[in-house]
């Protein structure tokens, strides 16, 4: 079967409203500006789903990898471009779609096989894309109106969408090409807005956007931060939280009775003073959650390696940290080699100066360098040696 | 050639891994959730914002002239984005539930679309400006070769 087989046309009876010549008057619905507003879309999604990847490997690490503990800022920074390029991915999305709506009301719909599965693939990417942006913009402000669990979906749809796009590329590479070479002289007459003046409006919005919504993670811009739920100079000890103890479930441990119980090749326990006790490090590193916002604090504690040689644990050795939180997927996290002998990896104690408040995981929590905050187990009780 | 058929065949080949995925990932997915939910993108998008986005054009043809009407659509483009983008915070009732999240500020919104609004004026008194003095520049040449503007010399 001849892909470019030619499809016979629809009665013209059928040609009514949108599908009608001309049904759309703007000089913009142009491939030149399409083309212009497609390239910086395709940039977006192409680093947001790096990014993403990164974000997915340092959550899930596969057992063949092993990540490393630097740069401290690895996580911040990846992320924080994550969160920023998708949002501003949303003018981008938006304005590249409209350029191209008239095309959904193209006569006759199809005139080959090849242009109609090119049309139908279409219905791939473009709810893909949509959905995709609306979801993690939803994140931001955990917001989870829908049926599927978020991470996985992102990711998962994250891989299609990206696998649409680069089809579409593809499908669309001649028009791409020549709508880039065109001299820009070569723009339509009329006394609409022009394509200055709609790359404008949208590099405006993309503006606007980033600069209301970086702060949450961008500490100079901080004031800023209207768009995005969290502030990283608020919260309890100057520091925002995620999980609060409420949400999880989880009390205030007696500091006289709570023990850490520590498994390994030598097993023991410790109770809080004796824990601070122990030799008493500080590390500077940031939180960071995959919803976008992080922020650095001042941590006090001990040095996980500590515990663990006191544990017999051998250098290679990856561990466990279990919370006092009952339920919930979040509520231990494996932590690799790198990490566990990372010196700036602590079982903290203190924060900025102060014992840690219940909300950020009193008595102890863990915290270390180039790490998704939802693994900075908070409340922790029991440190286990992994094989 | 060759290099459109590898894109579009590595494009083919993410696309089949990430349906691989939303399927045996099925219970986290819900496919059919997933689904309807794309769905409804397609449909929010393509038959109530985009349309929305379009009568609001055709007004705006009606009402205003034509040189004030780019910067007045690029206002309402920038304020449309900021709309959608500050939905979430208001939907979600988390600022109840974590104090830390402090949802959505109605007075630095305020403020926010207030310096849009006062952006976008600027840019009309400038196209009223320009248009203006395309103006009298056009009934200067069509009245002939007048006295110069410039001053002599």
């Amino acid at each position: 079967m001849r892909l470019d087989l030619p499809l016979p046309p629809p009665p013209d009876v059928l040609r009514r409203g949108p599908f009608r010549a001309g049904a759309f008057s703007s000089r913009l619905h142009d491939p030149v500006v399409t083309a212009m507003v497609g390239r910086w879309l395709g940039i977006a999604f192409l680093t947001c789903f790096v990014t993403g990847l990164i974000s997915h490997l340092l959550q899930y690490p596969p057992s063949w990898l092993v990540l490393p503990s630097r740069p401290v800022w690895g996580y911040r920074l990846s992320q924080g471009i994550h969160v920023t390029t998708g949002l501003a991915a949303v003018p981008l999305l938006l304005a590249k779609l409209w350029t191209v709506y008239p095309r959904l009301f193209a006569w006759p719909p199809a005139t080959s096989l090849l242009c109609a599965l090119e049309r139908l693939s279409l219905l791939v990417l473009v709810p893909s894309a949509l959905l995709e942006v609306a979801t993690g913009v939803a994140n931001v402000a955990q917001w989870y109106p829908w049926p599927f669990f978020f991470p996985t979906m992102h990711l998962w749809l994250g891989w299609i969408t990206v696998g649409a796009l680069l089809v579409h590329v593809a499908t669309k590479a001649p028009v791409i090409l020549d709508a880039l070479r065109r001299p820009r002289a070569a723009e339509p007459a009329g006394d609409g807005m022009s394509r200055r003046g709609f790359m404008t409006a949208v590099g405006a919005a993309v503006g606007v956007v980033t600069l209301t919504t970086a702060g949450h993670t961008v500490w100079p811009l901080r004031h800023l931060a209207v768009l995005t739920p969290r502030r990283p100079d608020l919260g309890p000890q100057g520091l925002p939280v995620n999980r609060t103890a409420a949400a999880a479930g989880v009390e205030r441990a007696n500091a006289e009775a709570f023990r850490l119980e520590v498994r390994g090749p030598k097993p023991y326990t410790l109770s809080l003073a004796e824990l601070r006790a122990m030799p008493q490090h500080e590390s500077e590193l940031p939180i960071t959650c995959v919803e976008g916002w992080s922020a650095s604090a001042r941590w006090g504690g001990v040095r996980l390696s500590d515990l663990l040689d006191a544990a017999g644990a051998p250098p290679d050795a990856s561990a466990r940290v279990v919370s006092l939180e009952q339920s919930g997927i979040y509520n231990d996290s494996e932590v690799g080699a790198d990490h566990a002998r990372d010196p700036l990896t602590l079982l903290a104690l203190d924060l900025n100066g102060e014992p840690l408040a219940l909300d950020h995981g009193f008595p102890c929590r863990l915290i270390a360098p180039n790490r998704p905050g939802v693994l900075q187990t908070k409340w922790v009780t029991r440190l286990e040696v992994l094989a | 050639m060759k290099g459109r058929v590898l894109l579009g065949a590595a494009g083919l080949v993410l696309m089949a891994w990430g349906m691989r995925g939303m399927l045996v990932d099925a219970e986290l997915t819900a496919p059919i959730g997933t689904l309807t939910w794309l769905a409804g993108a397609l449909v929010a998008h393509d038959f109530l914002l985009a349309p929305l986005v379009c009568a609001v054009g055709w007004l705006l043809t009606r009402l205003l002239p034509a040189e004030v009407r780019p910067p007045v659509q690029g206002g309402l483009f920038v304020i449309g984005v900021v709309a959608l983008l500050a939905w979430p915070l208001v939907a979600t009732p988390a600022p109840q539930v974590n104090p830390t999240n402090v949802g959505l500020d109605t007075g630095r919104l305020g403020v926010l679309l207030g310096l849009v609004a006062a952006g976008t004026a600027l840019a009309v008194v400038r196209a009223r400006m320009r248009a203006g003095a395309a103006r009298r520049r056009d009934t200067q040449q069509s009245s002939g070769p007048g006295p110069s503007n410039r001053p002599s010399t």
